[in-house]
């Protein structure tokens, strides 16, 4: 009875494996592809050929094609941006929101994991876990508009707190100041991706086998211990994967476009202009395509370059890497 | 599979007395909790303030009243916006996870021919694009400017959803789907049959990440597209909060001389009704959220 079950089952695997590889299905599968392929090339590769107007004077009447040439061997619009003054505060603008999102905003992420993981009660667990993801739900434009309500200076809750408090004297216009732009783009940024981003450290701290915090107990490994010698380790190959990819978004300020186009303001943009709001300006409100293309080759370029480099040195010194 | 199960590490710790670094732990979580919602306590609780010579109440307003939202729902553009927004939300989201599903279950298969291609031709406009003017210039080219379906093509299709479907689609037993061609089933009705049943929790996952991400989207509202035909919840309220700086003073002025309402509240209601359907979704995805993103993440 047994054996006869065991050579049918044998039979049935070598019949489907056929069955499941013949012609007719690979034709299925390839028809599966179709639709992503087709997308992938309309509306990513397309636009690639469109790239050629970095180095040419598009006009629009003349189209991609027929456009003429740039001067300067096709490169005028590269050597006009790196002439502009605004060229090197927009590029350290970039640098530094990235550099400080870097700084602050990748590791908190792990931390709250870890804490919410400490959590004695699962329940409260959970709630705190559906409550820290609730920001990320909501666009920049609501953000913006919730912390437009609480900070500004004629009806902002915080203002009315602090003037009453007796901390400030008069009350403080922190959407429109310069020296409060990078603060509050960092605390927000965190506001709204602390919780999401724990998401994924969170699954992979419940995934690390229980008997190995067992015997550290029993070695008599306290919870700096356990954190350091497995939870981190077990941490580390996601984090140095993030870390990487977020390497790559340098040059679009750590994808802060949304952000920075909702807290950008006449009054602050000075430091508030990156390269993505900067290519937007130029291109779309001025009409200079042309330029606004070469810019954007020149941060897409820097971008990839960054990704490849971080990957590279990641895999070097902790042996983590992307590809 | 097992996430589930090795979620409770909580039950050995029940043993475990309480020390200080469990009250310190509880007491920042409440903190953080409080800093986290407090806004959006903020923005609800004002929604339904009635002053009219504005004060923002803090915890409960003094005035209760549904005002605010009486007078948004009479703005025509605003549920103009709102059913482009919810169009574009239900019919991006179904096009994106049939695409990608799609794709990342034929690319699950290592004998599907050319796979390698494809991998490719899938991944390198994720780390390399255009550029923001050509993307728009082939949108013109393509004849989608000023059309809904602007909204939808570009967002069909995205490499890391595909990967994350690819690698929960791996992790289907393959006895299961052999016993379905013994059947005499088809390899599209063994997917649809066998496969996705089984990778719900996956699905449910892109399709958290599509709907947020087309709820939100305003970009191409605002560049893309002209006119109010098309304009979207997000758009109307990117306006709304970028503009209000400036108008406020004005407007409240005149509000106040009119006696009529205050437009702290009103924003606040249009805020609102622009939050909640999109967080409404997450409790009905949340029982297979975390549990997609993780086999996804592990695994690729």
């Amino acid at each position: 009875m047994k054996g006869e079950s065991v050579r049918m089952r044998k039979r049935k695997k070598l019949n489907s494996v056929i069955a499941g590889r013949d012609a007719k299905s690979q034709l299925t599968l390839q028809m599966m592809v179709l639709p992503a392929i087709v997308v992938t090339v309309l509306m990513s590769y397309l636009p690639m050929y469109g790239i050629t107007i970095a180095f040419k004077n598009y006009n629009i009447f003349k189209g991609v094609a027929n456009s003429p040439w740039a001067r300067n061997n096709g490169f005028e619009h590269f050597i006009d941006f790196f002439s502009t003054e605004s060229c090197w505060r927009v590029l350290g603008n970039t640098v530094y929101i990235a550099a400080l999102k870097l700084l602050f905003c990748t590791w908190p992420p792990v931390l709250l994991a870890v804490m919410l993981n400490e959590l004695r009660s699962s329940k409260f667990m959970k709630l705190s876990q559906t409550l820290s993801y609730l920001p990320h739900f909501i666009g920049w434009s609501i953000a913006y508009g919730i912390f437009y309500n609480l900070l500004n200076p004629s009806s902002g809750a915080l203002n009315i707190l602090l003037v009453q408090w007796g901390i400030v004297d008069q009350k403080i216009n922190f959407l429109a100041e310069s020296a409060y732009y990078r603060p509050l783009i960092i605390l927000t940024a965190l506001w709204k991706g602390v919780g999401w981003g724990s998401i994924i450290y969170l699954g992979v701290i419940c995934n690390i086998d229980q008997g190995l915090y067992e015997a550290l107990a029993i070695d008599g490994g306290n919870r700096w211990h356990k954190f350091r010698y497995i939870t981190w380790p077990h941490l580390r190959p996601t984090f140095a994967i993030l870390f990487i990819l977020e390497c790559g978004k340098i040059m679009s300020g750590g994808d802060g476009f949304d952000q920075a186009y909702a807290f950008g303001n006449a009054s602050n943009r000075q430091v508030a202009d990156i390269l993505d709001t900067y290519i937007m300006r130029t291109g779309f409100d001025n009409g200079r395509y042309s330029y606004a293309t070469a810019v954007g080759l020149f941060k897409s370029i820097v971008n990839l370059a960054l990704l490849i480099t971080s990957n590279r040195v990641s895999k070097v010194m902790t042996d983590e890497s992307l590809f | 599979m097992s996430t589930a199960a090795k979620s409770l590490p909580h039950k050995q710790r029940h043993h475990r007395r309480w020390n200080a670094f469990d009250a310190v732990n509880v007491v920042f979580m409440c903190l953080f909790l409080f800093l986290i919602v407090y806004p959006f306590w903020y923005a609800v609780v004002n929604s339904f303030n009635a002053d009219l010579v504005w004060r923002p109440a803090f915890f409960l307003p003094d005035n209760w009243s549904a005002r605010p939202y009486q007078i948004v729902m009479n703005d025509s553009s605003v549920i103009t916006g709102f059913i482009n927004s919810v169009l574009r939300t239900v019919v991006g989201t179904a096009g994106a996870v049939i695409c990608c599903s799609l794709a990342g279950y034929a690319m699950s298969k290592p004998y599907l021919k050319f796979r390698g291609l494809y991998m490719a031709i899938f991944m390198i406009p994720t780390f390399f694009n255009g550029g923001q003017i050509a993307v728009y210039l082939n949108l013109k080219s393509l004849g989608l400017l000023n059309n809904f379906w602007v909204y939808i093509v570009p967002k069909l299709f995205a490499f890391f959803w595909m990967v994350i479907l690819m690698s929960n689609f791996k992790g289907v037993p393959s006895e299961l789907e052999e016993a379905a061609y013994m059947d005499g089933a088809s390899t599209l009705r063994v997917f649809v049959q066998v496969v996705l049943p089984i990778c719900l929790p996956a699905l449910a996952t892109i399709a958290l990440y599509a709907a947020v991400n087309q709820w939100n989207s305003w970009y191409d509202t605002a560049y893309y597209t002209n006119g109010k035909a098309l304009n979207t919840l997000s758009w109307i309220l990117m306006r709304t909060v970028k503009e209000q700086a400036f108008a406020d003073m004005a407007q409240d002025m005149k509000a106040v001389e009119n006696n009529s309402y205050n437009p702290e509240g009103v924003k606040m209601a249009t805020m609102v009704i622009a939050a909640v359907p999109i967080i409404m979704i997450y409790p009905f995805l949340q029982r297979y959220f975390v549990k997609g993103l993780m086999v996804g993440s592990i695994k690729g």
